[in-house]
């Protein structure tokens, strides 16, 4: 829609009306409020001269240094990712190498210490769950399935993935045998296999 | 027209810079030229422009086929000037509109006021160094909307891409260029006026 406009919008768009920028409403609305006033004339006017001065600057001609010193920027840059594909190449794959041999140290090193630790554990821990449910087995009315999940939530709180994996299934037997409880043996059994997960 | 498509071929991928230089030989002049009209240096400009063309080379893999590859170019070159002005602030980058914060409040900037006395600005420098002094006045923004419009013939639209702004922004700032331009090669546009006006 063609809209009457005042000086100070016709203005902010002198620029554009003089770049053929404006839409086509705007371009209408510019042009008829120009027809009736000067002094937008005017400023339409010297805005068009210092457009046009800026068509005075001389175009400059490219400095002939500009390719050669161009193509040896490219070339040193060139030469500098070869030198980084070399590093990729050869160092990564021998870091990789060399991360590999000293892994499995590391690892058994690790290994080591992490037994030590649940071996700790075990002393500490162990005698007491032992004792319990040896001492509940004891009991006539005693509940044993329900020992048996008390047993097996003890055992996975207490006992971490890599001791019952690492931890020697033939231990409670002798356990159980060296309480000197005779009998004992058959019914604890169950439980010990609740508490290592391992079946036999 | 650039062959894009060859330019991401095997043989630039081999670093041909042979085939490099010859595909982007169309816009190394209107590089530099822009580069010259922002920096006002032929020195800085040569620098700006190889440096645009050597981060183009570079970073050719980034471009997308099927997009203008010259405002692609040139935006590289027009960030790449903002990154150096940041960084060694050689060339003003206030804006002559803003007031300037002092300890008493603001100021506000006066331009000379050359209307008055045009013999004596007729002894000074040439008219083409007065327009790039004039150009180098501006705040970066205005100055690289002028001078890629009235200098390099992009569009309101190309512009926007390149400076990465909207359409209504780069008039704002094409508009408020010229005006300072104006006032500061004031003798020169109104003899031209009156001239034409004669």
């Amino acid at each position: 829609m063609i809209k009457n406009m005042t000086c100070e919008k016709v203005r902010s768009l002198l620029s554009a009306y003089l770049d053929r920028e404006l839409d086509y409403h705007e371009l209408r609305s510019v042009e008829l409020h120009l027809i009736d006033c000067p002094s937008c004339q005017e400023e339409c006017r010297t805005l068009r001269a210092t457009k046009d001065l800026l068509g005075a600057l001389d175009s400059p001609k490219l400095p002939r240094e500009f390719w050669p010193e161009l193509r040896e920027k490219i070339n040193s840059g060139s030469a500098s990712d070869s030198y980084s594909r070399l590093l990729v190449r050869v160092l990564v794959p021998v870091a990789a190498l060399l991360v590999l041999a000293i892994l499995p140290l590391a690892s058994a090193t690790h290994t080591k210490a992490s037994k030590s630790l649940t071996q700790a554990r075990t002393n500490l821990v162990e005698p007491y769950v032992r004792e319990h449910i040896i001492s509940e087995l004891d009991r006539p009315f005693s509940d044993k399935t329900s020992l048996g999940f008390v047993a097996a939530g003890q055992a996975v709180t207490m006992y971490s993935s890599d001791f019952l994996e690492s931890y020697d299934h033939s231990a409670p037997h002798e356990v159980v045998t060296s309480s000197n409880r005779a009998g004992r043996r058959i019914q604890a059994e169950p439980f010990q296999r609740v508490m290592f997960l391992s079946p036999k | 027209m650039l062959n894009t498509r060859a330019l991401a071929g095997a043989q630039y991928r081999e670093s041909n810079i042979e085939a490099f230089e010859e595909l982007v030989r169309t816009y190394d002049l209107k590089l530099y030229r822009v580069a010259l009209r922002l920096t006002g240096n032929p020195d800085e400009a040569k620098d700006l422009a190889q440096e645009a063309l050597f981060r183009a080379y570079r970073a050719f893999d980034k471009f997308k086929m099927g997009t203008s590859f010259e405002k692609w170019l040139f935006r590289i070159a027009s960030n790449l000037y903002i990154d150096k002005l940041r960084k060694y602030g050689k060339y003003r980058f206030e804006s002559l509109d803003e007031p300037i914060a002092t300890k008493d409040g603001y100021v506000e900037k006066t331009l000379p006021d050359w209307t008055g006395n045009p013999e004596e600005i007729a002894e000074q420098n040439e008219l083409a160094e007065k327009i790039q002094a004039a150009l180098q006045s501006l705040p970066v923004n205005y100055r690289m909307a002028v001078v890629l419009y009235d200098l390099e013939g992009f569009s309101y639209e190309e512009i926007s891409g390149i400076l990465d702004c909207s359409i209504g922004t780069v008039r704002s700032r094409i508009h408020r260029g010229r005006r300072l331009l104006r006032k500061k090669l004031a003798p020169y546009v109104y003899q031209e006026t009156e001239v034409g006006v004669g």
